[in-house]
């Protein structure tokens, strides 16, 4: 009996959150699909790791054990961010590196590689470089759809960064870089 | 019993921060009074949407009880409502090890339709309607699962018409099928269901607000701006702060020609959703309607603007 009480507790409350007071218009859109509930739940544990250096340490992993994932991009982006945040450039640009040849518009890896050129020249490559992936990304993100399954505001307000960080890079890396 | 009164005495002045170190067999768990009192504040924080609250009490119970589904469950459905779906997923799948739940099952299809996870989400539907096939919501999520990512409006709605066979009451099953309906231009049949579900409420109060949104949007259609007009004021009266209703109310307002109606609920739109770019458009012609160039050319900028930021520059 308590538990067909708290059944209808969860019903109540919780189905109708899906929909709240307005209408959730279909999306039309695939995601990524995991193979197996395990695959899935290594992949949850690289977003929600507690630090960076879980994140580190979580993707790694998630890396070897699903190398055909259609969640890999994501875990790379995932260690990408990680490793920009602990300032370990060269994991971050291997990150970027893999990313990109998953999905060469991927604006994230792009800005990734613009800064960390900025982080790391004269070593890497001269500025100009920064600025023509700063510039890519812009021109990415200018058709960036929204994903599935994702709030608009939040994903508003990641377009809005990433473009405000693209554009810090190319006033860093001067005006001659922007044409591309 | 003493003792345990005691962990729960120091919980509370602690600020629920501690928790207890020794577990109770799962018989206990049933009959423990401790276990009890977290099972009755969690019906209490989950009637007020409180999740952290939950979050906790959850957590005290697969302390407590740690071979029992009552905390897992608790805590999938906490981790559920705070948007932290991937670990929802795992503790109920936790609780599902310690016990088959219809309950369980369906917050897991939840989860799994959040991430998108089409083989899981059907798995856990399966299970659920297995256990429970008189529940209207196993129906329901069912078909808002093919609504949403399938686009598959008929076999939507015939899990939609399934869960109002189980539930006439079920209003958001009702509107998903007038949904589903409208998307097969069977418009007159949508606004049929809909007013016969406004009809069936005892009274109009927050359950109206998705019909009454519908029947707005229908109406608009059908090019019955009045009805639409009386509809949206009814649906902004009960839902002031909704901005997709205030959205309604100022189209269908702008349709009847009734600009200061129009003008103050495209203005609320704006104020409560700052970066719908419709709104600024019909804001706009608003403005234009009443000679207020100034504010007109404002309003079609921001629109152009946010357009940009979706869409991209043409």
């Amino acid at each position: 009996m308590a538990r067909i009480r708290t059944f209808s507790i969860v019903l109540s409350i919780g189905l109708s959150q899906l929909t709240a007071q307005t209408i959730v218009q279909r999306s039309g859109k695939s995601v990524p699909q995991a193979n197996t509930r395990e695959e899935l739940n290594a992949f949850g544990l690289v977003l929600e790791a507690g630090s960076p250096g879980a994140t580190l340490e979580a993707a790694s992993r998630y890396r070897k054990r699903f190398p055909k994932s259609e969640f890999f991009e994501y875990a790379c982006v995932a260690e990408m961010q990680a490793a920009m945040d602990l300032a370990k450039y060269s994991i971050a640009e291997d990150a970027a590196d893999t990313v990109l040849k998953i999905n060469s518009a991927n604006p994230e890896a792009l800005l990734t590689l613009a800064e960390v050129i900025l982080a790391t020249h004269p070593e890497k490559a001269p500025p100009e470089r920064a600025g023509q992936y700063a510039q890519s990304a812009l021109d990415k993100l200018r058709v960036w759809p929204a994903p599935a399954f994702s709030d608009t505001a939040t994903w508003l307000n990641t377009k809005r960064s990433m473009e405000a960080r693209a554009r810090r890079v190319l006033a860093q890396a001067g005006p001659k870089t922007t044409a591309q | 019993m003493f003792f345990l009164r005691a962990i729960l005495a120091c919980l509370l002045i602690a600020g629920w921060s501690i928790l207890p170190a020794q577990a109770l067999p799962v018989d206990a768990c049933h009959s423990n009074a401790a276990v009890s009192q977290i099972e009755s504040r969690i019906q209490q924080v989950v009637a007020a949407s409180r999740w952290l609250e939950l979050q906790t009490a959850g957590l005290e119970l697969t302390h407590l009880c740690p071979n029992s589904d009552f905390g897992y469950h608790w805590l999938g459905v906490a981790y559920l409502r705070e948007g932290r779906t991937f670990a929802a997923a795992r503790t109920l799948e936790q609780s599902l090890q310690h016990r088959d739940d219809a309950g369980a099952h369906l917050l897991l299809a939840e989860a799994y339709f959040k991430l998108g996870q089409k083989k899981f989400f059907w798995e856990e539907i399966e299970a659920a309607q297995r256990l429970l096939p008189e529940e209207a919501g196993v129906y329901y999520l069912a078909g808002l699962f093919r609504y949403q990512t399938e686009d598959a409006f008929g076999d939507a709605a015939m899990w939609f018409r399934q869960a109002l066979s189980k539930n006439a009451n079920h209003m958001p099953a009702r509107c998903y099928l007038a949904l589903c309906l409208r998307a097969q231009q069977k418009n007159e049949d949508a606004e049929t269901l809909l007013l016969e579900g406004i009809r069936k409420l005892p009274t109009m109060d927050s359950q109206s607000v998705m019909p009454l949104q519908l029947l707005v949007s229908l109406e608009l259609d059908l090019d019955r701006p009045a009805d639409a007009l009386e509809h949206a004021k009814t649906a902004a009266r009960l839902a002031p702060k909704v901005a997709k209703v205030q959205l309604g109310l100022g189209k269908a307002a702008l349709a009847m020609h009734d600009l200061p109606t129009a003008r103050a609920a495209l203005l609320a739109t704006t104020a409560l959703e700052p970066d719908v770019p419709e709104s600024f458009y019909l804001l706009s012609r608003v403005y234009a309607a009443q000679g207020d160039q100034r504010s007109a050319e404002q309003a079609l900028a921001s629109f152009k603007q946010l357009r940009e930021q979706y869409h991209g520059a043409n």
